[in-house]
């Protein structure tokens, strides 16, 4: 318990100071977290307080972040060839800069680290380990990782996920997401290790086989999961397909990200694979660690601990007034980036600013955002309102003749939208008329000029991470 | 050796043996310590303790007496402070806890030359101590201490108390410093002639030994930690004088090392518990008081300002909705 102690204060002294956090520390923490739950079933009385730091205090939350945003920048300037190009460029300051001022600072966008990604490289810090976005918004980027990343990150999500009930050492956990994606891979792995949970990396394989392994019905079966909408799409119809009920499965939580998971879908897995919880995670392979997740509310609520994160209103790249939207911005903290990190990253991701009043959900304790509603590039401007691919995704996924996952293309023509549909959405006797009515139920001009049924013409439709599939040869006779 | 001291004595040590350690188990079963997020008392926290207690006691030698009174009013305090904080607000617990410290420095100072000087005393001394062995036990046994762990400690505490009763009669000494100081560290009485006390690390150790039997064992760990406190740490070690002259100095008074006579049936007595099933944890003893029906009647918890706000967890890295 004493040296527990010590390692919880060298943690928090680091974490808020910004100094270099030792990995093997928090990989002892997640050994004392393994101990107490053993010896207590529980963690103790101020988890939370480790967990979050003293950030629901708005005023010590500004000075943290104020804080650490300088501590940033000023490695940033010292390390980073890009940024310290950049900081002359605009004549920032480091010591000089506030939350009011960082707007001063241009976004970083991914074609800057497109274009030159070895200006991001900070000197000093081998890189051991590349990680490719999986390019389904365009070209993949390549971020690079420490070794002290890749020890750190895993160990600070293997002892969050025990602390918060989210990993058991008992767990099975069955992941499905793409294996480029090498560094959630890696950091999935390690967690497994850490916390001595067993864990079966399966990728995007035929939706059949992870059927096989989710439904195998002894005590081998997964109880955690962790996929894509898209493919989590596909697993709740070939369950259905099957005639499989919650009792075929085990699973007490699927986290779902990567794209947009709709209302009429985690209804449908909750219903069909019957965990506890479906989270609606968020993540990105350049901002990694950062990452949010939903509240009892739908609000987006964002890790401070990790990064600082604005909102910016989609054509002036001011801050987002309330109520309004934009995109998320997302600057991480060393020490928790350190071979290629970034500053003020637009993510591109759109997600609208709530109304500046105090929040009631579990999580009110901590600024949030709406949930992300699609990507800035696939936005509809009709009638001088935005379109997003949630408000498409919505309609089309509660459809009767559940189109699941959704395969469409929408483009903005005049006062009204065009959408091209796959077939399946025709299905259960659904008419075109049928679909713009549900769309007009909800404000939006959507009319259906085509209806796709071939293969190869499905993949001109938006590009759904569950296309990115891995074949193999299990099922070959 | 008088009789009647041995009688007297025997008393005196049989209700502080038994008193102390059977309200520390009311204390374990109605009253939840908060405890840190992470952490469960170990091995090396034990190693700690020891050292702090082996070294302690040539401190208390040394150190000149109000530097000694200090330290022992900081300890005192703090130990008060964790067992009457679930119970009073801040407001009324330290005025109890200077109330209480302060009167037994004023008492020493003042009333001592008299029986009723004397007991006046151990009144407050005796609150001193009691409410310190309640809080400390508690918080070892809740915080994840073992039954195993303790009866090894007190094993190696036997091994101390012999050596330095025996071998290097250190004990007495620290006696004799501590008798008639503010504070003194043990609970005892006295009565026209005679006069007793038991130490608080024996009381502290049977404390420990009661509370982490009935939690790892239940009721048949209870009557078992009971029989051997009352054989090897009351009666045996108060009539040890009859027939042990080393510990008799004279006339002058007696140091008896309790844990000499406890620290081995306190080890034999863990095992011939385990014969019967496993230790059980803090856990398991939760549930099964849970399925008894009994709660607690008083949870010790910080109050917050502001209620807390998870921050997401990085589990889900590379899943987001970025590319």
């Amino acid at each position: 318990m004493f040296e527990t102690g010590i390692r919880q204060f060298r943690m928090a002294m680091a974490m808020m100071w910004g100094w270099h956090i030792k990995p093997h520390i928090i990989e002892h923490m997640v050994t004392d977290a393994l101990k107490t739950l053993e010896e207590f079933g529980t963690a103790g009385d101020d988890v939370q307080q480790l967990l979050d730091g003293p950030f629901t205090d708005p005023v010590a939350r500004k000075e943290y972040q104020v804080r650490m945003v300088q501590h940033t920048a000023r490695r940033l300037l010292r390390r980073s060839p890009y940024y310290s190009k950049l900081f002359a460029t605009h004549d920032i300051n480091p010591e000089k800069l506030t939350l009011e001022n960082i707007s001063r600072i241009p976004v970083t966008r991914k074609e800057d680290l497109l274009e030159q990604p070895q200006d991001f490289l900070c000197s000093g810090v081998q890189p051991a380990i590349a990680t490719r976005t999986t390019g389904t918004t365009g070209q993949p980027a390549e971020i690079w990782l420490s070794k002290y990343e890749i020890d750190l990150w895993p160990a600070l999500s293997a002892l969050s996920g025990l602390l918060r009930g989210e990993l058991l050492p008992s767990d099975r956990w069955q992941v499905n997401i793409s294996s480029r994606a090498t560094a959630a891979i890696q950091i999935n792995a390690t967690i497994a290790r850490l916390t001595g949970i067993r864990i079966a990396t399966l990728g995007i394989i035929p939706v059949e086989e992870s059927m096989d392994s989710l439904s195998s019905g002894d005590d081998r079966s997964p109880t955690l999961l962790a996929t894509y909408s898209s493919y989590l799409a596909r697993l709740v119809k070939e369950a259905r397909r099957r005639g499989l009920s919650p009792a075929s499965f085990r699973l007490r939580r699927i986290d779902s990200g990567g794209e947009v998971l709709s209302q009429a879908l985690k209804r449908a897995t909750l219903e069909t694979l019957g965990p506890a919880l479906v989270n609606d995670a968020y993540g990105m392979t350049e901002i990694l660690p950062m990452g949010a997740r939903i509240c009892n509310q739908g609000h987006l609520h964002h890790d401070l601990n990790v990064g600082f994160v604005e909102v910016i209103n989609l054509e002036s790249g001011q801050p987002a007034a309330p109520g309004e939207l934009g995109t998320l911005v997302i600057t991480p903290y060393y020490p928790y980036r350190e071979c290629m990190p970034i500053f003020r990253y637009d993510t591109r991701d759109v997600v609208r600013n709530l109304p500046d009043e105090p929040l009631t959900c579990d999580l009110a304790g901590i600024s949030a955002t709406s949930n992300i509603l699609g990507k800035a590039s696939n936005l509809l401007r009709v009638n001088e309102q935005w379109v997003t691919t949630r408000d498409l995704v919505e309609v089309y996924e509660a459809l009767p003749s559940q189109p699941w996952p959704a395969r469409f293309s929408a483009r903005a023509v005049g006062d009204h939208i065009e959408m091209v549909v796959s077939e399946e959405a025709l299905d259960q006797g659904v008419t075109r008329a049928q679909i713009e009515r549900r769309y007009q139920e909800v404000g939006l001009d959507v009319r259906i000029i085509d209806c796709v049924t071939r293969e190869q013409d499905l993949l001109r439709l938006r590009p759904l991470r569950t296309d990115l599939l891995e074949t193999t040869f299990a099922r070959r006779t | 050796m008088d009789l009647y001291q041995i009688v007297f004595q025997t008393v005196v040590v049989f209700v502080a043996a038994l008193f102390a350690p059977l309200l520390s188990l009311l204390y374990f079963r109605r009253v939840r310590l908060e405890r840190p997020a992470l952490g469960v008392f170990n091995t090396r926290d034990i190693l700690l303790i020891l050292v702090f207690i082996l070294s302690l006691p040539f401190l208390y030698l040394i150190l000149p007496s109000y530097v000694l009174t200090g330290m022992l009013a900081l300890t005192f305090s703090t130990a008060l402070y964790i067992a009457l904080h679930p119970f009073l607000r801040a407001r009324y617990l330290w005025p109890l806890v200077a109330f209480l410290i302060v009167g037994d420095i004023v008492v020493t100072r003042t009333l001592m030359g008299t029986t009723q000087g004397w007991q006046i005393y151990w009144v407050f001394n005796n609150i001193i101590v009691l409410g310190a062995a309640v809080g400390i036990s508690n918080l070892y046994v809740q915080g994840g201490m073992h039954m195993r762990q303790v009866a090894w400690f007190s094993l190696i505490l036997a091994c101390y108390d012999f050596f330095f009763d025996i071998v290097v009669p250190v004990s007495a000494h620290l006696a004799d410093r501590f008798h008639g100081q503010p504070l003194d560290a043990a609970m005892g009485w006295i009565s026209g002639p005679y006069s007793s006390n038991l130490g608080i690390g024996d009381i502290l150790v049977f404390s420990l030994f009661i509370i982490s039997a009935y939690k790892g064992f239940g009721r048949r760990g209870l009557f078992a930690s009971v029989g051997v406190i009352i054989l090897c740490g009351a009666i045996l070690p108060s009539l040890s004088p009859l027939v042990i002259l080393p510990f008799v100095r004279g006339g002058i008074g007696i140091t008896i090392p309790v844990q000499t006579f406890f620290g081995p049936f306190a080890v034999l007595t863990y095992y011939l518990l385990r014969r019967g099933g496993p230790e059980r944890s803090m856990a398991q003893w939760f549930r099964a008081e849970a399925e008894e029906g009994y709660e607690p009647i008083r949870v010790s918890r910080r109050r917050r300002a502001v209620a807390p706000a998870a921050a997401p967890s990085l589990v889900k890295a590379g899943t987001g909705q970025g590319d």
